[in-house]
């Protein structure tokens, strides 16, 4: 699904990431570690395209995205979500997850006017709507304001709009910061249910890393923007080099 | 307060309110979708105006015919301003206020252009050719074909405008583009396109409050520019970003201009000289004491502004 | 060698205005108008009076063997007085001329006064006619055009005579509108005439709807003592936005209007109702009277000759304006108080265009003829019903 070879990027004299290679299988959920600054979210604004690497290839699901725009790999099918929550702060809870849905009749001009064009369409993209925020437990808060939430239910915003665009495959930074422990296993439970059901794969940059090594596939273990370590979730917590730069024993 | 000027006073606070409500809407939308705070919105009335006076010279006196032209020169006018000045403008990365000269600037510009052509062409001092037909005269109370034809079509634009921003996916998109930008390019949509958009049916409003304007006072290459100041009242009262409160607010300066001037000339004895001043003073009052505008009281109860 | 060869040129240069004084006397002429605004169309006809006269006074100075030549520099006011002003100062500043033509309206003349009596620049202002504008021994000179003074007696007796009890009046908010309007009253109270009423308006208003109710409702009030008129005292635009409300409403439409010189316009009568409107309210005009002298005719055929098309209204006014200025000069040489001392005397012994410029003590034009303007039978123009001399205060009407 995902390729990365010798990605490099640099702000100045600092490689931030440093020739960088892994691979994302289908369906496969892969942990991002690291201690900050070793170059996680730089990465995933590699991979998002709102960074351009400096030497090095992206490709996903075949297609070279390593120079792409961040819209054109939005609409490849590989969305993100943000450490920061990336929001329309000023909108609804439920306008926020309404707005990545793909091909609506009412947002041309020509259809906007006539209502009977586009009604099925948003009642079925409603409705879909409401099954995520029903998940995400954020139903009760559908007319909110954005800018109103708590900060854990910002997070849960974010991830409810990265997924109601439907992609193939999703990048999350730090999806459970600021979120309540047992919300932060529920959310991994989604994450779960969803690469099962939808199919879906994810790469996720997490600190909590006794939820995070019960739901991934495999584990990668930056370090100074290099490659540390990579592997079942497993073997990463014997490697001993990990636990020395990582786990400080 | 006699009765004839109460009610006189009333009916005009209405009319002039819904060509407020209408030019306002424009600047209001300019202003949150764009984030300019479009003085040139003058101009794109005023060639509104010139283009029903044209039509109704030289085309056709149906009304339809008309204000469709109109409405339409509005939005070529605005959307040309967009492609050919604000956009290469903006890729700079201006301030705001730096955008703003730059509207100034287009508006000057067109503003002369029109001086020009109208001066060129004989078409100073002239009306839009609609004849005046009275409909209503119950004592007091007279209400014309103009009166008819200015608020129903202000009204049901000004509705048409609030429920295509609040109800549909374009609208949901135009108020993304005006709440964070970079994500709303990220998520893919077609920003552009939802800017020109913005600007076709900014113009559109203008275009056509700019002939009913006309109707209602006569067509000058200054008429746009001499309301902008109410306007922009009723736009920073509706706190430059909600659509009802800008609505409720351009009714409010007409009431003020109209009825409260009115009452003020009648039991104070204030000259009318006053009335220009009133729009300053409401925009002073609400920068100072309100910021917000309008808008906080409106929301709660339930508004566009979703 | 690229140095020396620079401050040869910028020799040769620093000596050319000496060579070209020694040949010709050159005296600037300074012209301020209105060239943005509303009125600008007014400005630039204007300038080109100016330039005609200067022209045609070069070749005559010329043939004569004269060295000096009149050359002009002009400046926007943009028609604000605090423009004026500053037009005033940047062609006396950037120039050094002492006499100006201009500006137009009295709001503009009244914005420069200050800065030409502390200068010793003189205006001579070819149309301004404002009453607040007659103030006796400043630098300012309102030739050929005579002041409101007396065209607010024109109406008074206009009122008078038709049997007005009562005048409600509408008027512009400027030093014109203001100055006409209290004259007016002063006039029509010394005339017999019983109680007046006054709305003024902001110049270029957005609309008049509050004004033209209260106007409603003050006529409302004075018709109760007795018959009542309107009068108008209004630029075109802002009568043509007042008329569109007075149309529809039920009192103004029964009742007498009398209107400024700016509203004998034919385009006011392009709408059919409007026209209607007017002629049911016996609707009268006041006019400056111009009689046109045989100068006229050429200055208009020289006007076209030079420019390619007719002069526009009042533009006979400056080019008169401009002939007394450069005729003052010649005679007193180019010096504020030389020409402000001898100005009155050349202006009192120069026929112009349409009259002779004898000035009052205000030095205003002292000759002041109106014409009476009623709508034509066909609703369609203004034609003249009689005429009213100022300074003897007598109205004849035709017929
Ligand atoms: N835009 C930037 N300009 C300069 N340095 C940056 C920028 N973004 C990140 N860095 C630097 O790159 C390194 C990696 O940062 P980051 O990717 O945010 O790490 P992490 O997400 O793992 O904490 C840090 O040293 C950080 O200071
Ligand atoms: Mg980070």
């Amino acid at each position: 699904m995902l390729q990365i070879r010798d990605l490099t990027r640099s702000f100045g004299g600092l490689r931030a990431v440093d020739g960088v290679s892994f691979d994302v299988g289908d369906g496969q959920v892969t942990g991002l570690i690291g201690p900050n600054g070793s170059g996680k979210s730089t990465l995933l604004n590699l991979i998002a395209g709102q960074l351009h690497p400096d030497t090095g290839s992206i490709h996903f699901g075949g297609q070279d995205i390593t120079r792409s725009s961040p819209d054109a790999i939005n609409r490849l099918g590989l969305a993100r979500g943000y450490q920061d929550p990336a929001l329309f702060f000023q909108m609804s809870v439920l306008d926020n997850t309404l707005l990545p849905a793909r091909e609506q009749l009412g947002e041309s001009p020509w259809h906007a006017p006539w209502h009977a064009r586009w009604r099925g369409q948003e009642q079925h993209n409603a409705a879909r709507a409401d099954t995520l925020l029903e998940r995400l437990q954020l139903r009760d808060l559908f007319d909110r304001r954005a800018s109103d939430l708590s900060g854990g239910q910002m997070k849960l915003l974010d991830i409810g709009r990265s997924l109601s665009g439907e992609p193939s495959m999703l990048l999350l930074d730090e999806p459970t910061a600021g979120v309540a422990p047992k919300l932060a296993r529920e959310i991994f439970q989604h994450i779960a249910t969803l690469n099962r059901e939808a199919a879906l794969s994810f790469l996720i940059v997490e600190h909590r890393l006794d939820i995070l090594f019960d739901f991934v596939d495999q584990v990668i273990v930056l370090h100074m923007g290099k490659v540390l370590a990579a592997g079942k979730p497993d073997d990463i917590v014997k490697d001993v080099r990990v636990r020395e730069v990582y786990f400080g024993l | 307060m006699p009765p004839a000027l109460l009610i006189t006073s009333l009916v005009h606070s209405i009319q002039v309110g819904s060509l407020y409500a209408l030019m306002a809407l424009g600047i209001t939308l300019t202003m949150r979708v764009i984030r300019l705070p479009n003085f040139a919105h003058a101009e794109f009335v005023t060639t509104g105006a010139f283009t029903a006076l044209v039509v109704s010279l030289f085309l056709s006196r149906s009304p339809v015919v008309i204000l469709g032209l109109a409405t339409l020169s509005g939005a070529l006018v605005a959307l040309s301003s967009h492609l050919l000045v604000f956009r290469p403008m903006s890729r700079r990365k201006l301030s705001t206020y730096s955008m703003l000269l730059v509207s100034f600037a287009v508006g000057l510009i067109l503003r002369y252009v029109l001086f020009v052509l109208s001066d060129y062409y004989q078409l100073f001092d002239k009306r839009i050719q609609i004849p005046l037909q009275i409909l209503v005269r119950e004592s007091y109370l007279v209400l014309t074909n103009i009166t008819f034809t200015i608020v129903p079509v202000s009204i049901a634009c000004v509705i048409a405008l609030a429920l295509l921003l609040g109800r549909t996916a374009l609208g949901r998109e135009m108020r993304a583009l005006a709440s964070n930008p970079e994500l709303a390019h990220i998520l893919g949509m077609r920003v552009e396109r939802i800017r020109s958009l913005t600007w076709l049916l900014t113009g559109a409003t203008a275009g056509l409050a700019g002939a009913l304007w006309g109707l209602y006072t006569f067509v000058n290459p200054l008429l746009g520019w001499l309301a902008i100041l109410p306007v922009f009242a009723a736009a920073i009262l509706g706190g430059l970003s909600s659509f009802a409160g800008t609505i409720l607010g351009a009714y409010l300066v007409a009431f003020c201009e109209n009825t409260l001037m009115q009452a003020l000339n009648h039991y104070t004895g204030l000259t009318f000289s006053f009335k220009a001043a009133i729009p300053f003073v409401i925009i002073i009052l609400v920068l100072l004491l309100r910021p917000q505008g309008l808008t906080g009281f409106v929301r709660r109860s339930g508004d566009l502004e979703r | 060698m690229n140095c020396r060869r620079l401050i040869a040129v910028l020799l040769v240069l620093s000596l050319s205005p000496v060579f070209a004084s020694g040949a010709q006397d050159n005296v600037t002429l300074g012209v301020v108008m209105p060239f943005t605004g509303a009125l600008g169309s007014f400005g630039s006809d204007f300038v080109r009076g100016v330039e005609l006269a200067v022209a045609q006074m070069n070749a005559e100075l010329e043939a004569a063997g004269s060295a000096t030549r009149f050359v002009t520099a002009s400046a926007d006011t943009e028609g604000t007085p605090d423009g004026s002003a500053r037009a005033v100062q940047t062609v006396v500043q950037t120039t050094g001329a002492n006499v100006i033509v201009g500006p137009l309206t009295t709001s503009e003349v009244l914005g420069a006064k200050q800065y030409a009596d502390e200068n010793g620049v003189v205006l001579v202002a070819p149309a301004s006619s404002g009453p607040a504008g007659g103030i006796p021994g400043d630098n300012i000179f309102r030739v050929m055009y005579p002041p409101d003074t007396f065209s607010a007696k024109a109406y008074a007796r206009i009122a008078v005579t038709r049997g007005y009890q009562n005048v409600a009046i509408l008027n512009l908010d400027d030093p014109y509108g203001n100055g006409l309007a209290d004259r007016f009253q002063i006039e029509f109270a010394a005339a017999g005439g019983g109680s007046t009423t006054r709305i003024t308006y902001t110049p270029d208003p957005p609309d008049l709807s509050g004004e033209i109710a209260r106007l409603s409702a003050d006529v409302a009030s004075l018709s109760e003592s007795g018959e009542t008129a309107v009068l108008c005292v209004c630029f075109l635009g802002d009568a043509q936005k007042a008329l569109q409300l007075a149309l529809v409403d039920p009192l103004l439409g029964t009742v007498d209007w009398i209107g400024n010189e700016a509203m004998t316009a034919p385009e006011l009568l392009e709408d059919a109702s409007v026209s209607a409107f007017l002629q049911n309210a016996d609707f009268v005009t006041v006019g400056a009277y111009s009689t046109e002298t045989p100068l006229a005719a050429r200055f208009a055929e020289s006007f076209a000759e030079h420019f390619g098309n007719p002069p526009g209204p009042f533009t006979n006014y400056a080019f008169d304006a401009a002939n007394i200025a450069m005729l003052s000069i010649l005679a007193a040489g180019n010096d504020g108080a030389a020409v402000k001392s001898i100005l009155p005397f050349i202006s009192g012994h120069y026929i112009g265009t349409t009259v002779q410029g004898l000035l009052d003590d205000n030095g205003d034009q002292a000759i002041a003829w109106y014409s009476i303007y009623q709508i034509n039978a066909d609703g369609n123009d203004f034609e003249s019903v009689g005429l009213y001399n100022g300074s003897a205060d007598s109205l004849e009407l035709d017929g």
